[in-house]
């Protein structure tokens, strides 16, 4: 066995966290970007969790097969679409991951880093900046034990120098919504929201947050943005820095208690699908399991907020042939596909267009295009092809990191006529037309 | 005989790997026990063994050279499509090479005007459908797995569905086949230019579970798809009603698509799920009809079923009106399996075949035996085809579960056998069913099948040890088929590297 | 070596051998066995005498073939001539071999239940010879081939063991698919003795539909245009002119017209029916010159029969007939249909075609029949169709292989037949192997 692998740690409370219901059916293999693209078992959900209960079981020791097979996981969750049986597909492999952050002595995603990561050095003005930009992005997110713990981000590997594209100079950005502030209603006052602004969306796509403030204005909300709140935890649950993790939605619940808010939103899919999940993440909390499935209930995706309401504000027209991309964590984690379709098709003159494939993954899955770059770009490939071959304007979906991975491809692909953008993006714009 | 265990072979294994690796290389062949865990066992999970490698072929002539290396060391080998298996077709059972056919996927020709398609063994029988779709072509077999199983396993396996009660099963739909042989030949069997002269090779091969060789190329028969279907849903208050149900429809000379039909437990298993489509908790049956065919004409063949379904005291029927309706009638169906983990801590799914006309009385039947052994019964089936699937519903944890499941599943067959139907509808025999061959099958019988088994697979390295009896006793199962996991698992066996 | 006696159970008196001849040969007893242990028991004899064994249903197929290297004794199935179970409810029947296709779909009748199989020979064939033969016709196109209705079967093995395969139920994977094996076999396995069929639903209403085309092209044409539409008719046959012409001297239908003609049957509920045919007329209509549809069902039967049968190709010509069977992709039935000047009828959507070659027994033009015939297997071949000589003047038998099956495959065949019939007994020297 690998030396780095600290064996003498494994406790039978460790290996019991992981207790799959899978059947062994197999009907999810075709869902899983990763299978598909490699097809391999053990690149499959199916195979994975075999992986795992036989970790578990202590049929298979902890090996450096076991960590990459599950790192390689996108985390789509299009297989828990797909499963009959409904396996917690998400929940066991961000178990598994924290398995993995507990037993190898560096965190997952410095491991990630070390295994995809120096390969060779270009020690330029270019990768100075761009390591300028993630580590603020790393700061921004919260990711402070990660950033720590990558003191090897001094190391850049060649595609990383690719990478600069996908991450925007994002301290020149000022067009974030500033914690702390209430929006009032336009009109009569029909409800009080908070919003959860989360961390990649207000410091990269700031806009498309004061879009979607002002387009709650305009529907009768009153919209909070707390200044108490956190990142979401998201990232950390993905690579089982579990811990963190459960500050982060503990801070949540309190500030957003205090806020006093009919519901929550975002406008973020990963940040939504786990802030709908704090129940589980928190369900060993004694004080805090109760108020976290509040807290859950209360959270809506925008679309789903707005689709929901008695009576929406009726936009403007907006002449433009839209496809819709499934943001993953939108699809299958929270299970809305028809709610930003109906928002779109809401909008006179737009004309919505199906993607082949709308529900595959684009690759993005947080951070995995930086830890798993040539599987996610072989991924990211099919998905631009997809939307190449429609005949689409602008390409929407609701998650900024698909925003940023869509775009980042079809810039490598050299498309320079089609767009992305978030459908609240789209929305406010008709909206403007209205007037 | 040709069914015996090829022997406890030992063969250089550091050979045959640096063999291996110069035919795929080093990514493409699994050799360690970490990466070959997952292929210890297929859809039936509790009986398994490692493999000694796993190759992934592109190509027919890569499958040659690894048929004809295992060959040279007298390795058996096993092809694997998606490992969608319920009778662990694709289990090495004896251990040695996984062919396994992912990366043989792809459709290489679909040709519409003589309406066939021909595919390499890994491609997904739903692909085939969706390649076909922009000429209104599909595929017709539709196992309940076919989003992900592929067209080599079906053809290995003769699969099913819901609708081979109107269109047939897998062999019903391929026309020639290339497949390589144990002795590392490649034939091309049977024709898609008229009759094939000769012997059927292709219907022979089609349903050998593997063991004959290895298909590398399948053509298979489009049909154009029908432009309308009706899918309904009857709800009754008894099960011979339902039954009835079933005979009426056929005997008015309508053959629809699909004839499937949900039993009361099933019924409250999926209405206290997710799933839940608002079935009366207390019926006692529920049939779903589909039929297709052209807009004229079905409308005529409905009003004759909900006729029949009037006249047999359905207390509910519903229509679907367009596709989501449509769809939703079908979900209780598809997801029934899902749903019974809700009711149930195990359950064991059986798969059975009877004649039609003996459905109400083996229904009783396997309702009385499951009383008798204490075991909760459900049954979600094709019940056109009398194609039963009964679920025993158990808990492993209960002392003597496992026997008394194990016995209860034999006397269901043996009813089933009695009655004059078979032991599989669609799961095949593999090593799930194969000490129950001799209760259809006499011993010159499973005798002729075997010398056709020798005609292709003379020295057994093709999927050895499965269908025909073997090592235990007759009429029982496998004893580990239901073991719990935690029993199954050994120590896990010293770790070779090289 | 022993000759077969009369001492053999069931034996019939010699005077009735002469009803077994094949190829001219007669055998030298003929046996009519009540069981299944009378022909077990015959066939172990059979083994040790190393006899030449053929046998008999109606014997309509028993011109196909190559000469008989030797004929000892022909076991007659007519004792094996019931249905001894038949559930209508399930659409499925058991039939013992002897039993006559018009026989069980008599019985099938009142419950609007058929096998829908239709094979030349329709009124004399018998089960047993249309599996053994894989007969089959029109009917086809819409509904399938033996293959796809045998769901069981009974098998004396040629060592004289009785064996069962398959069962009375319509899906079943409970080990080999072993009925297929015996399908098309010409009697090379063993005896078969009963069968399971599934069965079909009578159609409630049908309607034929001839048209004249303008021309060979057309054919083509019409017959894309058909199987890219939804139609689903349960036959589409095509007749060149000669064959058209006979038809018109059978059932005076189109007049004086010349030319290729497709025949296409419908058979559903009345208004699908109704719909198909005008929906057919309109897709063909730019490309017919002339066009009927049939409602009468004794008009249609007629129609039918005379498509489905030989007899009037055979009948009423000087010297003989070669009839060929060959099997194409159904795309290149033009490109045969151009080859091939004979009379000419075919399972359009199939591929296969049923030609009537009428020759002098001239040697000269014997051998035109023997390039005839080569030319058109080595089209074939790359494509893997193949041209089988069903019938041939007995004359020019063993002048040419009737079967033309020279692909690799032909190994595995013989080694099947080496399994099961290691003696050679039955049919020898007949079938493909």
């Amino acid at each position: 066995m690998d030396q780095k692998y600290n064996q003498a740690s494994s406790t039978v409370s460790d290996r019991a966290v992981l207790t799959p219901e899978c059947i062994h059916c197999g009907l999810c293999l075709q869902a899983c970007p990763t299978y598909v693209e490699l097809g391999k078992e053990a690149d499959s959900p199916r195979g994975r969790i075999y992986l795992m209960r036989a970790y578990e079981r202590g049929v298979m020791p902890f090996s450096e097969s076991f960590v990459q097979h599950i790192s390689a996981c996108l985390d789509c969750r299009a297989c828990e679409s797909a499963c009959p049986s409904g396996v917690p597909y998400g929940e066991l492999v961000e178990k598994a991951r924290e398995v993995i952050e507990h037993r190898v002595q560096r965190s997952y995603l410095a491991g990630a880093f070390r295994t995809f990561t120096f390969k060779r050095i270009f020690p330029s003005r270019r990768l100075l900046r761009l390591h300028f930009n993630l580590l603020r992005l790393y700061q921004v997110i919260g990711l402070q034990k990660l950033v720590r713990l990558t003191g090897l981000l001094k190391l850049f590997p060649g595609h990383l120098a690719e990478l600069e594209q996908l991450v925007p100079d994002i301290r020149k950005k000022k067009d974030h919504v500033e914690l702390g502030s209430v929006f009032p209603a336009l009109g009569k006052k029909q409800y009080r929201v908070g919003l959860l602004t989360g961390c990649v969306m207000n410091e990269i796509f700031g806009h498309i947050n004061q879009a979607t403030i002002r387009i709650l204005q305009r529907n009768g909300c009153e919209v909070v943005v707390p200044a108490a709140q956190s990142c979401c935890a998201a990232l950390h649950c993905h690579a089982g820095i579990m811990d963190t993790a459960r500050e982060m939605a503990r801070k949540n619940i309190l500030a957003f208690e205090e806020a006093q808010v009919d519901a929550i939103i975002i406008n973020a899919a990963g940040c939504g699908a786990k802030l709908k999940e704090y129940g589980s993440l928190l369900a060993e909390d004694r004080e805090f399991c109760k108020r976290a499935q509040v807290f859950s209930q209360k959270i809506k995706d925008i679309s789903e907020f707005l689709v929901d309401l008695p009576q929406m504000a009726r936009p403007g027209a907006l002449s433009v042939r839209v496809a819709y991309d499934d943001p993953c964590h939108l699809l299958h984690a929270q299970k809305i596909g028809q709610a930003p379709r109906n928002l779109l098709k809401n909008i006179p003159g737009l004309q919505l267009v199906e993607l082949e494939r709308p529900d595959q993954c684009c690759g993005s899955a947080g951070i995995y295009n930086i830890t798993q770059y040539d599987l996610s770009m072989r991924i990211l490939d099919k998905k631009v092809d997809d939307i190449n071959n429609s005949d689409a304007e602008v390409v929407a979906t609701g998650n900024p990191g698909c925003i940023l991975q869509i775009a980042y491809g079809l810039r490598k692909a050299g498309i320079a006529h089609i767009r992305v953008m978030h459908p609240v993006e789209l929305l406010e714009q008709a909206y403007q037309n209205s007037k | 005989m040709n069914n015996a265990p090829v022997a406890e072979r030992g063969f250089p294994k550091e050979e045959v790997y640096r063999h291996l690796v110069s035919i795929l290389g080093k990514e493409w062949v699994l050799h360690t026990p970490e990466e070959l865990i997952v292929y210890e066992c297929d859809g039936l999970t509790l009986h398994t063994r490692l493999p000694d490698f796993v190759v992934f072929p592109t190509c027919t002539e890569e499958v040659v050279k690894i048929v004809k290396l295992a060959g040279q060391y007298k390795i058996p080998f096993v092809p694997r499509g998606a490992g969608t298996s319920l009778s662990g077709g694709a289990i090495p059972v004896e251990g040695g090479v996984v062919l396994e056919f992912s990366r043989m996927n792809r459709i290489l020709n679909i040709d519409y005007e003589n309406r066939l398609a021909i595919v390499q063994p890994g491609v997904v029988n739903l692909h085939v459908t969706q390649a076909a779709k922009k000429k209104n072509f599909y595929y017709a077999p539709d196992p309940s797995s076919q989003m992900v199983s592929t067209i080599g396993g079906n053809v290995a396996e003769n699969a099913g569905g819901p609708h081979t009660l109107k269109y047939g099963v897998t062999t019903n739909h391929v026309m020639a086949l290339e497949v390589v042989l144990p002795d590392g030949e490649v034939y091309e069997l049977g024709t898609a230019a008229g009759d094939a002269v000769g012997y059927d090779l292709v219907g022979s091969f089609v349903g050998s579970e593997g063991t004959f060789g290895i298909v590398t190329q399948i053509t298979v028969r489009l049909l154009y798809s029908p432009p309308a279907v009706k899918t309904m849903l009857a709800v009754y208050d008894s099960v011979v009603d339902a039954t009835k149900t079933v005979s009426g429809i056929i005997a008015r000379g309508v053959v629809p698509a699909a004839l499937e039909m949900i039993d009361r437990n099933t019924i409250q298993a999926i209405e206290a799920s997710v799933y839940a489509t608002g079935i009366p908790k207390d019926a006692e049956a529920v049939l779903l009809i589909e039929i297709d065919g052209l807009a004229t004409g079905i409308e005529q063949q409905m009003e004759r079923i909900l006729e029949v379904i009037k006249t047999n005291n359905a207390r509910e029927i519903r229509v679907a009106k367009n596709e989501t309706e449509r769809k939703k009638l079908w979900a209780a169906r598809k997801n029934a399996f899902g749903a019974y983990g809700r009711i149930s801590a195990n359950y064991y799914t059986m798969d059975g075949v009877i004649p039609r006309s003996k459905l109400p009385q083996i229904l009783q039947e396997i309702d009385d035996l499951g009383r008798r052994h204490g075991l909760r019964m459900a049954n979600v089936f094709h019940a056109g085809d009398g194609n039963l699937h009964p679920i025993i519903l158990y808990d492993i944890h209960q002392p003597g579960a496992k026997e008394n499941v194990l016995a209860l599943a034999g006397e269901i067959l043996q009813r089933c056998v009695e009655v004059g139907g078979a032991l599989s509808g669609e799961h095949g025999i593999g090593l799930e069913k194969q000490e129950f061959m001799s209760l259809i099958f006499s011993e010159a019988d499973l005798h002729a099948m075997q010398q056709l088994k020798q005609v292709f697979n003379p020295e057994n390295l093709a999927n050895p040890s499965k269908i025909f009896p073997i090592r235990r006793g007759c009429r029982e199962l496998p004893k580990n088929i239901l073991e719990s996991s935690d029993q199954k698992y050994k120590a896990y066996q010293e770790i070779v590297r090289f | 070596m022993k000759s077969p006696t009369s001492e053999i159970p069931g034996t019939l008196p010699s005077s009735e051998t002469s009803r077994f001849i094949v190829d001219g040969l007669q055998p030298q007893v003929a046996v009519e066995p009540k069981s299944v242990e009378e022909i077990g028991e015959l066939l172990r004899l059979a083994g040790t005498q190393k006899w030449g064994i053929v046998p008999f249903g109606a014997g309509t197929k028993q011109r196909i073939g190559n000469p008989l290297r030797r004929f000892d004794v022909a076991i007659s199935l007519a004792n094996f001539n019931r249905v001894p179970e038949y559930e209508p409810e399930d659409l499925v029947v058991k039939v013992e071999s002897g039993c006559r296709l018009v026989d069980l779909q008599r019985t099938l009748a009142p419950d609007n239940l058929f096998l829908p199989l239709d094979p030349p020979y329709y009124n004399e064939s018998t089960l047993g010879g249309m599996v053994a033969s894989n007969a089959s016709g029109p009917w086809r196109f819409g509904h399938g081939t033996m293959r796809d209705f045998l769901l069981g079967i009974s098998v004396v093995q040629p060592d004289g063991t009785p064996t069962r395969f398959g069962a009375r139920v319509v899906k079943n994977v409970t080990g080999y698919d072993m009925c297929k094996l015996y399908v098309g076999s010409f009697g090379t396995l063993g005896i078969l003795t009963d069968f399971y069929f599934k069965l079909k639903p009578l159609p409630p209403c049908e309607k034929t539909v001839l048209v004249v085309l303008k021309g060979l092209s057309e054919v083509g044409l019409a017959l894309d245009k058909l199987f890219s539409s939804p139609l689903t008719p349960s036959a589409v046959e095509l007749l060149n002119p000669a064959a058209l012409a006979v038809l018109n001297q059978s059932i005076s239908l189109t007049d004086s017209k010349e030319g290729y003609s497709l025949v296409v049957r419908f058979g559903e509920v009345e208004n699908a029916v109704k719909w198909q045919v005008e929906q057919l007329e309109r897709l063909w209509e730019p490309l017919c010159a002339k066009g009927i549809i049939l409602g009468d069902i004794v008009e249609q039967n007629l129609l039918w029969e005379v498509l489905r049968e030989d007899r009037s190709y055979l009948n009423g010509f000087q010297g003989s007939v070669i009839k060929l069977k060959v099997n194409g992709k159904s795309n290149q039935l033009v490109e045969l249909t151009q080859r091939l000047e004979s009379y000419i009828k075919s399972h359009a959507g199939s591929g296969i075609i049923r030609a009537f070659l009428h020759l002098a027994t001239s040697p000269p033009e014997q051998q035109t029949m023997v390039a005839c015939v080569q030319g058109l297997r080595s089209y074939l071949r790359p494509y893997r169709g193949t041209v089988i000589i069903e019938s041939l003047p007995l004359a020019l038998k063993g002048t040419i292989d009737v079967w033309g099956c020279d692909t690799k495959d032909k190994y595995l065949m013989q080694r099947i037949r080496e399994k099961y019939d290691p003696l050679g007994t039955l049919n020898p020297g007949r079938f493909v192997v």
